[in-house]
């Protein structure tokens, strides 16, 4: 019998809080995180809305306890900021064993720092803060997470574009039941870069005004930053006080039809929805909630609405997209959601898809999300969808622990 | 369930000439601070009205990628895992770079789409049409590691039978320029190299089988050499496989005081004298060390190794004392 992965601990920040806490009442208040550019330094600022962490990096800092001279970039200072909060749930486990894995998620690295090194790079070769570029590799926030934990064991980083975190926590689930680690630290982080900006901006796929994931008139996402992770224990490692919820699915693939585009039928994401159901050794009636990917970008909800369409037939589940809170995180979308799905178990809410008015068309009229909070749900499980560039199809399954 | 695998098919895309042929009958000495990969035709490989948009790295990925699959008998992926740790550095240049001169206007998506580190891995997946499992490892010096181990992960979850493993970092001009002010690229003692090396692994062994893989391992910032030498043992217990029964030792090390000590009568060679130092050179390492089990005699001599019988090789990294990178390969008897 393969061993039972446990969810011990959870962190997370972004737009709508530094912590579980704040998170979960901004949710409760129906306060989106969506708003006018204040940190980033683009021509973008008035025009295009971000869901920004509200904190400045001399702020944050302050809140990962690091000394705001040191050469950090925001990624690795997010990161920080939720793994630490992940790491102290679970009860602060001494990690430096070897036994504990620390596993991350990022599309974009440390590219915050590295735009503003490179324009004085390109004036001349010869200028700029060169140790600024030691930041830039997508590794590098890994592995200041994993020395700002003690951890030990092994620390790898994945990026798979927008599914970057779920891919990681399925990683971490994979190495426990091998016997490999006890422990996997696992999520994703992104910090809002000029260069992301521009890219999604380029592909014209940003709305400028507030997202509207899942409705018909959705124009576009909003391009969002931060970090979610949570510990992952073995069964006869985890405390059972410190037990918030089980990791029952998980399960990968690739859409193989556009580098950034969807295919129409969603065979990926269905792919990847199947696969997590059959690791869960659930049926599809069984799933109680779908945290969907839901960007708000024509082609993803109209793909991955046809993908669910053909899993779930007749009995769609409860879903909503949270990303009308926290924007798109990208790489640490997967780890932002795995934390809201365990949130979701724990507390037995449900949360509103906001701004959410008119049913999709070419779905048939019918795929209407959660437009309120829902609370005393009796959930089980919790199926949480991230899909990415490249292709890259993730899905996870969540399990109450009651 | 530990399980046998193999290495089926290659493809190899390096400073030496490594793609058209085992090795080259000379081998190639880098002029200056970096060493070029030796690039194929790629209109072989692939059609040219999508060639002319790719850059450098996606070409080698997808050249080798094709190679490796044409060398394994084109056996139906289960997984494609790519291991890069500087990624589409060309792509993120251009577009970079667009930003800043345009402030931020007059843009084009094609080197920002182009430019995420798991542009090669879909990029396989789209040309072949594969909805198999795929995944990008960007971990430092042991991006490749991280690839290999998770491959071994699903053949031991009976997930798949065949997959497809590569190791790919690209150089520019600029990122020369980079490496060079950070010290890390001089001519004399750091020559810093390139190289897409494609693997497919299989279940099953085939006529093509080239060697084993018996283990790979990553330490990330082990205590001291103790940690390393138990680290190295115990892959090899798990290989079934005594220190001794080592008999070559491909080395990516300036010093290599551990490995000398651990391994006495094995025959040593340090792989970067072919490939020069990147990230992923363990990719390319596994390949041509796979091309010697399997008795090529041209990566024998490129590596001067003299000894008759190599039965059991390792491969071992160690980068800063911070990301260390072990390998385990076996001969195959056909």
């Amino acid at each position: 019998m393969a061993k039972r992965i446990f969810i011990t601990g959870i962190g997370v920040i972004s737009a709508i809080g530094k912590n579980t806490s704040e998170t979960l009442s901004s949710i409760k208040t129906a306060s989106s995180g969506v708003g006018e550019i204040q940190y980033l330094q683009t021509v973008h600022k008035g025009k295009l809305p971000l869901c920004e962490v509200k904190y400045d990096n001399q702020q944050l800092c302050e809140l990962a306890n690091i000394d705001p001279k040191t050469r950090i970039t925001r990624t690795s200072l997010l990161g920080i900021i939720a793994a630490q909060e992940a790491w102290r749930s679970a009860g602060s486990p001494v990690l430096g064993d070897g036994r504990t894995g620390v596993f991350s998620g990022n599309t974009v690295g440390g590219m915050d720092k590295t735009e503003h090194f490179y324009a004085d790079f390109m004036q001349d070769a010869q200028s700029g803060d060169i140790k600024t570029m030691l930041t830039h590799e997508c590794a590098e926030s890994t592995e200041r997470i994993a020395d700002s934990l003690g951890a030990t064991g092994m620390v790898s980083t994945i990026s798979t574009a927008c599914s970057s975190a779920a891919n990681t926590i399925m990683l971490g689930a994979r190495m426990i039941k091998h016997g490999l680690l006890d422990r996997a630290i696992v999520g994703g982080v992104d910090a809002l870069t000029k260069f992301t900006v521009n890219g999604f901006n380029v592909l014209q796929i940003l709305d400028d005004q507030y997202s509207q994931p899942f409705d018909e008139n959705r124009r576009g996402l909003n391009l969002g930053e931060g970090a979610g992770f949570i510990v992952l224990e073995a069964e006869g490692i985890a405390k059972e006080e410190h037990i918030l919820a089980e990791l029952v699915g998980y399960a990968n693939s690739n859409d193989a039809y556009h580098q950034t585009a969807s295919s129409p039928d969603g065979t990926g994401a269905f792919l990847a929805m199947q696969g997590a159901l059959k690791v869960a050794e659930i049926e599809p009636s069984q799933i109680d909630y779908v945290n969907v990917h839901g960007t708000g970008t024509a082609n993803n909800d109209l793909s991955e609405g046809f993908a669910m369409q053909r899993l779930f037939g007749e009995n769609m589940p409860k879903f909503s997209s949270t990303k009308a809170f926290t924007g798109h995180t990208l790489g640490a979308s997967g780890g932002v959601e795995a934390v809201l799905s365990v949130l979701a178990l724990q507390h037995k809410i449900i949360y509103p898809n906001l701004r959410f008015k008119t049913p999709i068309e070419a779905l048939g009229g019918t795929m209407i999300p959660e437009t309120a909070l829902l609370e005393n749900q009796d959930l089980t499980y919790v199926l949480s969808n991230s899909f990415g560039f490249g292709g890259n199809t993730s899905s996870l399954v969540f399990k109450a622990y009651k | 369930m530990k399980k046998n695998i193999y290495i089926n098919g290659l493809g190899n895309i390096s400073p030496q000439e490594t793609f058209y042929k085992t090795m080259g009958e000379e081998v190639v000495e880098a002029e200056g601070a970096f060493f070029a990969c030796q690039e194929p035709n790629y209109k072989e490989f692939i059609q040219k009205k999508l060639l002319r948009r790719m850059s450098r790295i996606i070409k080698m990925g997808l050249a080798t990628a094709q190679k490796a699959l044409v060398d394994a008998n084109h056996p139906p992926l289960d997984a494609i895992i790519s291991g890069t740790a500087w990624g589409c550095v060309k792509d993120t240049e251009k577009f970079l770079e667009t930003i800043l001169e345009n402030n931020e206007e007059y843009l084009t998506p094609t080197a920002f789409v182009q430019s995420t580190h798991n542009t090669v891995a879909g990029q396989i997946a789209l040309l072949h049409h594969d909805n198999c499992y795929n995944m990008s490892y960007v971990q430092g010096y042991v991006s490749f590691e991280s690839a290999l181990i998770d491959a071994m992960l699903l053949f031991y979850d009976n997930k798949a039978k065949n997959i497809l493993v590569n190791g790919i970092d690209e150089q520019t001009e600029k990122l020369g320029i980079l490496l060079e002010r950070l010290q890390c690229a001089n001519a004399e003692t750091a020559v810093m190299g390139e190289g897409a090396a494609c693997l497919i692994l299989g279940a099953e062994k085939t006529p093509n089988t080239y060697a084993q893989l018996a283990g790979a391992s990553m330490l990330y910032r082990p205590k001291n050499k103790a940690s390393i030498q138990q680290c190295l043992e115990q892959i090899l217990q798990e290989a079934n496989l005594k220190l001794e029964d080592i008999d070559v030792v491909l080395t990516g090390n300036q010093d290599q005081s551990l490995e000398m000590a651990l391994f006495p009568e094995a025959a040593f060679s340090n792989y970067k004298k072919l490939c020069g130092e990147y990230p992923t050179s363990t990719a390319f390492a596994t390949a041509i060390a796979a091309q010697l089990l399997k008795g090529d005699s041209w990566t024998k001599t490129a590596l001067g190794i003299n000894k008759k019988k190599v039965q059991h090789l390792l491969i071992y990294n160690n980068h800063q004392e911070v990301n260390h990178s072990i390998i385990v390969l076996s001969k195959v008897a056909q």
